[in-house]
């Protein structure tokens, strides 16, 4: 008795260490620990963070420490020019949202005391912004920044046409009365080498040394000159030439920030092999932009005309120096990669996750986001390479049986209407923050039933005809009062010509469905839809009332039922007679909920609403449809159905929902998902679901519960790889924060119950895993050893001995005694499970294995029994 | 009772134990690779592909890689490239077609490339059509009936051709006009579409050809339209998804990428093949056909080395052949000319390679189909000519693409069920749906005293195989055997299909198979070792603590004696 304890003493204090080091392995030690800034709303991603920096534009330019001045404000250019910036921001205050441990994710870039942006011209006043390198504590040299991305043919409009200034030169003085910078050129090699009359700050790609002058090929001529498109373009840049300034003198802007990763020519992030290891840090520069250019004469609304790099704009910027995570861990490639799948809802949450899973020896995974009818197809598939875990927000509906199913939650998250909106104030502009809307408002959005959003509706010079239903004719939900109730600081809008209405997806899915199924919790909403009139007479189109709308079940889709087709008459050469633009041309769909988001951010969520004499048919001929411009500055309406993940990372404001008689409104928030998941109820299924109508006491309407749906008849390794996700996704990856591996904005922590579930499920996978490798699981026990074995460590810890691990209906006892070889371990041991060289890694810790866990006890008890066996040998003989 | 388990405990212990430093050991040895010298890279091109080409640049972050991609149109993706806008481009057709007054020469000397193939799918006619309220999802034509149709040469739903080709919905065919949609822009499917009309039915495109003014009557990217023929033009695979998809679009047909279908929850037409059967683009369909893909092998010439001829796949007489199946490419820059740089070359490289191996096991969740073995192969040649390249990462051998089977033939082709026989053309018409509406019957008259209902019949869901190896074994599985077609002979066996063994779980194929063989052993080996040691272990030490305890009392007497 007392010796088998002892022994068994020592194996449990050395199982101890053993599972306190995988516990160590498996939250990953070798990555950055670091806690999320509680001050972040882990919902909209907005709020500032510990490491948030103010700097103002009088004190000067700081330093590294960004706190000591390196360089306080002084003249630059001619005294006018100086004076003109002085007169404008001189209470000027940037503050950045984040300046420590960045990865690449956005910041929230905010001013106040800015000079207001003219945005009839944007002849000036406002702010460029850039993100540069520069190792010397006094701020990095202009070149050293990502700016001029955008080159020539692809540069940024302004009004009027004018190209906005986004590049890297300007006209040497005297500048012919269209303004130049008397400081430049500052040497030789500010000269353009392709244009006597101009300087050009070239861009010197970090630890290169090499100047590049040319902004992208086809100015060139020569291919093998590298350009600034070798390492940054219009697509990866993170520059932004405009950044606006309210009338109130506030902006906001969400910055991008990049590592060595997205921005090669920065490197910023990557080691410093100079500077001892360390991450290297960054600069975000801002340079205020007057009336003036650097010589004084007026920039003649024209746009600024002179490069902020130029040597005295360059002089009166702003930087705050940016400290960085290391280079966060990558995944093997070579392996092996479990496929899962389901609804973009969780995207963002597993590219996050991703790279943290496959560390410490885990699987890598591959996330596909398909349709929702692809889960069932899927998960019933025998073919190769199909998925055996499809994430979904209600029970997977199969034509026939299907496959077994257990359900586990993972995410927590919301639909939302994200937008960028912004007012006209005289010749300056507000930029809104907070709109809010209910379920009768988007309604009519959604059904065509306001006159602009029928095709050619919103402006005159086409062959449109208002139809006869129109009974009470609003041109835009801005003229509804319901609107302008909720927003009465968004009561008019200039130059409404093109559609209103929200972007959505073309897809059926159960998120459209959600958004549908708000609609329907109100009666009068559904009413409406059914034909009845609202207290101003408007009715809904009767296109869209022949749908039902109104009628549960809700719809999973958002039709454009208007069969409406606009023909335009003017133009020379006019389109052909018979050719027309109908409600799918003008109220075009996004791809998906992210290319939906990303078209709002551009202020563009419209499609084809005119015709262009002067642009080219795809088969050469002049003449063809015009897409009309993203709405200027002060004048942007855009708004879309997407996910607060996605409205998260693109750093769009999201409205409030509202009652339509604008009482109740809620925003998407930690807070209200909290609610909104407190009032859940659970379905046939079992799953939980927020009911639109009932969302619990300020709870958010349309938060959503994300589902697991796993299929049990998999193979071990399948279930076990499928198991590791679940627990991640039950613990290590709940952590709100942008770093790899964490919870990223627009997800909400899973609350605890919710979390045991998905580890209850978990463990049922393994258990189901170690009772053999029969993809149709035995409900009988008994056929081989218990799930000890697991080889993802963590599932087979013991409870104190004997006592068997609680097991499902479905799972094998895993209690039993250990009379043949471990299931597990054969099964762990298979060449299916691991590729490559983890193999003879396999191979290695087995040895190591058996010297560590037998090693102790041996090295105590086997000499002597070895001794005793050899003298019993040397008697026999 | 409790005796029997007592002494099982400490080896369970030391089960969970060896276990435990096994994992954790993993753990600790396996560390994460070093982060690769990986840049951003810069694509844009082919909406076809893009659902793909997006979730391959989602999924690749994990190893480091940034990649951007717009979709712009294959149009756009070619002219980008060719001005050096972006590194890379996606594009359903070579350069080179003209359309009108577009000439659209290949960027030989300014920025030489390769073309890869990336992406295999089917070119689907996706239509919108209703018998009263109920939706017809199972609607099957030939190819001379769509050739007419987006010719304008049938113009309404009842014509005796469309009646001819759904005996099961001949008497309901509705009186209303068809809808040909069609894309605006240039574009790929537009080419993969008249590239068939040219190849297959060349007397209606070369007069609707006439009719619009074309001279030269060839492919073209740039849909030719007719005025007064009705037809609709949209941009973008979105595009005319969304239009078909609409409710007042009742009679509309337009080409879409299959994906598309499925994502607006719409049914796609049934093709006829010559083999005498109607289909749709099914993963497995599409990689069928695809064997008779023939590539253009010319090393020698960039502008069509590896470019595709399909017109055995449009005469496959395979009754499991997509006719209008195809591929899509990637092309890849083989100069240093700038944007280029041996760092994007190299991220170029590895992203190309993901996308032929691991990632052509996503694209069947999309609906598209994974490529062919061959054409993974000939994929890894081009991409060995990017500058950068890590060449000797490019192999099958670490590929880890589950549908490439031991003898290098493509398992999805191989384990692909024949048609059920409702789809074949005759009297009877399968009631079941397509595409995006797979779940939604149509009722069929199935006049002539045949199986009222059709549908694929029980025949399909396979037997329970034992076979583990996913390659069903002529000689030993009659199941499989009947099921499984020999894609030469086109030999599908008796009715009735097979949708493969469902023990087959996706079992990627190591060329190293002396390693896996030694490396079974070995663990084996040492598994032997260890539960040798663990069965024998603890009684071995028991006795020798008591050995050595009763010998240590013989010294000193304790008090109690032994135990």
């Amino acid at each position: 008795m007392t010796r088998r304890g002892s022994i068994r003493r020592r194996v449990a204090a050395g199982v101890a260490a053993l599972v306190a080091a995988t516990a160590l392995a498996v939250v990953d030690p070798l990555g950055p620990d670091r806690q999320a800034e509680a001050a972040i709303d882990p919902i909209s991603g907005f709020g500032g963070t510990d490491s948030a920096v103010t700097v103002k534009w009088s004190d000067g330019i700081t330093r590294s420490d960004n706190q000591t001045i390196a360089t306080p404000r002084q003249k630059s250019g001619a005294d006018a020019f100086y004076e003109d910036l002085r007169a404008r921001y001189k209470d000027l205050t940037v503050t950045v949202s984040q300046t420590e441990g960045l990865t690449h994710q956005g910041v929230q870039v905010a001013w106040t005391g800015g000079a207001p942006t003219d945005v009839s011209f944007l002849s000036g006043n406002y702010l460029q912004i850039m993100q540069c390198y520069g190792d010397a504590p006094t701020g990095p040299d202009p070149e050293g920044c990502q700016w001029g991305g955008f080159g020539v043919s692809s540069l940024p409009e302004g009004p009027g046409g004018n190209k906005l200034q986004d590049e890297r030169r300007g006209t040497k003085c005297p500048g012919f009365g269209n303004g130049c910078d008397p400081a430049e050129p500052t040497g030789p090699d500010h000269d353009n080498p392709s244009d006597a009359s101009q300087y050009y700050v070239p861009f010197i790609p970090v630890d290169t040394g090499e100047k590049i002058y040319l902004d992208d090929i086809s100015e060139g001529g020569d291919p093998t000159k590298p350009t600034l498109g070798t390492y940054f373009q219009s697509q990866s840049t993170n520059e932004v030439p405009v950044a606006a300034t309210s009338t109130d003198g506030t902006g906001q802007v969400s910055f991008e920030v990049q590592t060595g990763r997205e921005a090669t020519g920065l490197g910023c992030g990557d080691r410093d092999t100079e500077g001892g290891g360390a991450p290297r840090g960054c600069w975000l520069v801002i340079v205020p932009r007057g009336q003036l250019s650097p010589d004084a004469s007026s920039q003649n609304r024209q746009g600024v005309s002179e490069s902020p790099l130029s040597a005295s704009n360059w002089a009166q910027r702003l930087q705050v120096h940016l400290d960085f995570l290391p280079t966060s861990n990558i995944c093997p490639q070579d392996t092996v990669q479990r496929p899962v799948i389901g609804t973009e809802l969780v995207a963002n949450m597993m590219t996050s996750w991703q790279p943290a899973l496959c560390q410490n020896g885990g699987a890598v995974y591959s996330f596909t986001h398909t349709a929702d009818a692809t889960n069932a197809v899927q998960l019933a598939s025998n073919l190769p390479g199909s998925a055996g875990l499809a994430f979904t927000t209600k029970p997977i509906a199969f034509a026939d049986q299907g496959p077994p199913l257990v359900y586990a939650p993972v995410a927590v998250t919301g639909i939302t209407f994200a937008f960028r909106i912004d007012v006209r104030k005289g010749s300056e502009t507000q930029q809104v923050q907070r709109i809010g809307v209910g379920p009768e408002l988007v309604a009519k959005a959604l059904t065509q039933s306001y006159r602009g959003d029928l095709p050619g509706g919103a402006s005159s010079g086409n062959d449109f005809v208002q139809p006869e239903w129109m009974k009470a004719v609003r041109l835009t939900i801005v003229d509804d009062p319901r609107w302008k109730a909720l927003n009465p600081e968004v009561a008019t809008l200039s130059n409404a010509v093109i559609t209103l209405a929200p972007m959505t997806t073309a897809d059926q899915s159960a998120v459209n469905q959600a958004v549908w199924g708000w609609i329907q919790s109100e009666p009068g909403t559904r009413s409406w839809l059914g034909g009845t009139a609202d207290a101003g007479g408007m009715v809904v189109n009767p296109n869209y009332q022949a749908l039902k709308l109104g009628d549960p079940p809700p719809g999973s889709s958002y039709p454009r039922a208007d069969p409406t087709c606009t023909h335009i008459t003017s133009g020379n050469p006019a389109p052909p007679a018979d050719a027309c633009f109908t409600s799918v041309d003008y109220v075009p769909y996004a791809l998906n909920l992210e290319d939906a988001a990303v078209h709002v951010q551009r202020g563009n969520t419209h499609g084809t609403a005119g015709w262009d004499p002067n642009g080219l048919s795809p088969e050469g001929n002049a003449g063809w449809w015009a897409k009309p411009a993203p709405r200027a500055l002060g004048q942007r309406f855009s708004w879309a159905i997407t996910a607060a993940s996605v409205s998260a990372r693109y750093g769009l404001p999201t409205a409030n929902l509202c009652s339509s008689d604008g009482a109740g409104c809620v925003a998407p928030s930690a807070a209200s998902l909290t609610a909104a998941v407190a009032a859940a109820k659970a379905d046939s299924a079992g799953l939980l679901r927020v009911d639109p109508a009932a969302p619990g006491a300020g709870g958010y309407p349309l938060t959503q519960i994300v589902y697991a749906a796993v299929r049990t008849n998999q193979d071990p390794a399948a279930l076990r790889d499928t198991a590791a996700l679940l627990d991640y996704a039950a613990g290590a990856g709940q952590t709100s924060g942008v770093e790899v591996g964490q919870l990223p904005p627009g997800y909400l922590p899973l609350p605890a119950d919710l979390r045991a579930k998905t580890r209850a499920t978990a463990q049922t996978l393994r258990e189901i895993a170690a009772a053999g490798p029969s993809p149709s699981p035995s409900p009988s026990g008994g056929q081989t050893g218990g799930g000890d074995s697991d080889a993802n460590g963590g599932a087979g810890v013991p409870n104190g001995g004997a006592s068997p691990v609680p097991a499902s209906p479905s799972a094998v006892p895993s209690g039993g005694t250990v009379s043949q070889p471990p299931a597990g371990l054969a099964a762990g041991s298979t060449p299916d499970d691991a590729l490559g060289i983890i193999r003879w890694v396999l191979v290695a810790a087995l040895v190591a294995g058996a010297g560590g866990s037998l090693g102790g006890v041996l090295l105590r008890h086997l000499p002597p029994a070895l001794n005793r066996l050899l003298r019993r040998t040397r008697r026999a003989n | 009772m409790t005796t029997t388990s007592r002494p099982g405990r400490p080896r369970r212990w030391l089960a969970v134990a060896c276990t435990l430093v096994l994992a954790t050991g993993a753990g600790v040895l396996v560390r994460p690779p070093a982060a690769l010298a990986y840049v951003t890279i810069n694509g844009a091109g082919s909406t076809w592909s893009q659902n793909a080409v997006d979730s391959w640049r989602r999924n690749v972050a994990q190893f480091g890689m940034t990649v951007n991609y717009a979709g712009t149109g294959s149009s756009d993706g070619r002219n980008q490239f060719r001005s050096g806008t972006v590194d890379w481009a996606a594009s359903d057709i070579p350069y080179g077609i003209k359309d009108g007054n577009n000439l659209d020469l290949p960027p030989t000397q300014a920025h030489p490339f390769a073309y890869m193939p990336v992406t295999a799918g089917g070119t689907t006619f996706m239509y919108n059509l209703k018998i009263g309220n109920q939706r017809v999802t199972n609607l099957r034509l030939s190819g001379t009936t769509i050739a007419r149709i987006f010719t304008g040469g049938i113009t309404m739903w009842n014509d005796a051709a469309i009646k001819e080709d759904n005996p099961g919905l001949r008497s309901r065919l509705p009186a209303i006009r068809i809808v040909p949609v069609v894309r605006s822009e240039g574009s790929g499917s537009t080419a993969q579409l008249t590239q068939w009309m040219v190849g297959t039915q060349r007397s209606i495109w070369n007069a609707y050809c006439a009719a619009a003014r074309r001279n030269p009557c060839t492919q073209t990217s740039v849909y030719p339209i007719v005025p007064g023929r009705g037809m609709v033009a949209q941009a973008g695979d979105l595009g005319v998804a969304g239009y078909v998809a609409q409710p007042q679009a009742n009679g509309a047909i337009g080409y879409v990428q299959y994906s598309y279908a499925i994502q607006a929850g719409f049914p796609v037409v049934k093709m006829l093949n010559n083999g005498g059967y109607y289909t749709e683009p099914t993963a497995g369909h599409v990689a069928v056909s695809l064997l008779k893909a023939r590539i253009n092998q010319n090393k020698n010439d960039p502008n069509v080395y590896l470019t595709q001829d399909l017109s055995q796949v449009y005469t496959n007489t395979d009754p499991r052949t997509y006719p209008l199946s195809g591929y899509s490419y990637m092309i890849l820059p083989v100069s240093l000319n700038a944007p280029m740089t041996t760092a994007k070359g190299e991220t170029l490289a590895d992203f190309g390679k993901y996308a032929l191996c691991q990632g052509q096991t996503q694209v069947n969740a999309l609906g598209y189909s994974a490529l062919p073995i061959n054409l993974v192969q000939a994929g890894f040649d081009q991409l060995r000519k990017i500058p950068g390249a890590k060449v000797g990462n490019i192999v099958i051998r670490s590929c880890n693409n589950p549908t490439f089977s031991t003898d290098g033939t493509n398992t999805l082709a191989k384990t692909d069920p024949k048609p059920p026989d409702c789809d074949k053309k005759g009297p009877t018409q399968c009631a079941t749906g397509t595409a995006g509406a797979k779940n939604q019957e149509t009722p069929v008259n199935n006049g002539t005293g045949g199986p009222g209902g059709g549908g694929p019949g029980g025949g399909n869901t396979g037997g329970p195989s034992t076979n583990p190896s996913g390659t069903p074994d002529p000689g030993s599985n009659p199941i499989a055997q009947q099921g499984a077609c020999d894609p030469d002979t086109q030999d599908c066996g008796q009715a009735g299909g097979n949708t493969g063994d469902p023990n087959v779980f996706g079992q990627p194929v190591s060329a190293e198979a002396g390693l896996g063989g030694g490396f079974r052993i070995v663990l084996m080996v040492l598994a032997g070792v260890l539960l040798l040691a663990l069965g024998l272990g603890p009684p071995l030490i028991a006795q020798a603590g008591a050995r050595r305890r009763q010998r240590r009392s013989d010294d000193f007497t304790m008090p109690g004696g032994p135990a």
